[in-house]
């Protein structure tokens, strides 16, 4: 009886905090909306391309394609819209990445291969002075673990377990069904169960 | 009981990787923070801009071009007058402009022999994100 009191009384805090913003206008609303949002875009953007200037022109056309499209929206609907600009953007980027590669091992020269092997992996360093940063060693492992899987997987897994959207949500987000998406996911805990296991 | 441990594992690992993504929220150097409240700003700035071919009425449109003829007539004939008017006061604010100048020359020079004036210069991009962010 007093658990299930407890319980009607959060519901009806968050219901009133979910309702405490209603006097704002629009561009209060939307610019506190984005500025929680975009750091989060930035490190799934980060961790989908693992470079950080990519990643801050992706965040960069995702907030520049809400404001312009989706401003108007109600403001419950923002977060899959921007989800959805985002990775959306991310996979046309991937897209670009493999035809460029694809061209540019077409074109590679004998002298391209000859270069240092440390030359060649430059670029997938970023994460190194955070990294130093970083005390809790279990967090790096997931990165580097989060980083390595394909990039369905990757974004299935982070909609789902971080963003918080349902399978219908993020299925819509992805523009995949909802079986492919249980599917990424799946497969997308499995590989980080194996990777962090031994930790 | 294999589905029990599955969903534990799951829960286990979803647990992990909220722990870890919110980390590296957290983590973000100010620089980042302060590139990505420059976009956000940026961005938010398209609401104050009116689209373009709609933003203007006819009325307005026609106020603007008008002022602008005006500003241009006045600009060429007032160069004209200005000469003929005065010979003398030209030497007097020949004077005042050197003044001017060498007091803008001395302050330039104190900003550059101050060691904390070139500190918060180099620094000012960390104080306009912290203004636009906690201002």
């Amino acid at each position: 009886m007093r658990m299930a009191a407890l319980i009607t009384g959060h519901n009806e805090r968050l219901e009133r905090d979910s309702h405490k913003d209603d006097g704002l206008d629009n561009t209060t609303r939307l610019d506190t909306f984005l500025r929680e949002v975009s750091r989060r875009a930035f490190v799934v953007a980060r961790l989908a391309t693992h470079d950080e200037d990519e990643a801050m022109d992706i965040v960069q056309d995702a907030m520049f394609k809400l404001v312009q499209k989706y401003a108007g929206s109600p403001h419950g609907e923002w977060g899959a819209l921007f989800h959805t600009i985002l990775h959306s953007r991310i996979n046309d980027w991937h897209r670009r990445q493999k035809v460029r590669n694809r061209w540019r091992v077409f074109f590679s020269t004998n002298e391209e291969e000859d270069s240092a092997p440390e030359d060649q992996v430059a670029q997938t360093q970023f994460l190194e002075p955070e990294r130093q940063l970083l005390q809790d060693e279990m967090s790096v492992l997931m990165q580097e673990a989060v980083g390595q899987l394909p990039l369905r997987q990757q974004q299935a897994l982070l909609l789902r377990a971080w963003e918080g959207y349902d399978i219908a949500e993020t299925a819509n987000i992805m523009k995949c069904s909802a079986g492919s998406v249980k599917t990424h996911y799946s497969r997308a805990i499995h590989s980080l169960r194996e990777k962090l296991g031994d930790h | 009981m294999t589905n029990m441990t599955q969903e534990m594992t799951e829960r286990l690992v979803v647990g992990v990787v909220k722990q870890g993504m919110d980390h590296s929220v957290i983590n973000l150097g100010w620089q980042t923070q302060a590139k990505l409240t420059r976009l956000r700003l940026q961005a938010l700035d398209q609401l104050d801009q009116p689209s373009a071919g709609f933003g203007f009425s006819s009325l307005s449109r026609g106020f603007a071009i008008a002022t602008a003829v005006t500003l241009a007539a006045t600009l060429w004939v007032l160069p004209d007058m200005a000469e003929t008017r005065s010979g003398g006061l030209a030497l007097a604010s020949d004077a005042l402009m050197d003044a001017s100048a060498a007091n803008l020359d001395v302050s330039a020079m104190d900003v550059l022999m101050s060691g904390e004036e070139m500190d918060l210069l180099e620094n000012l991009d960390m104080y306009e994100w912290l203004d636009a962010e906690y201002g």
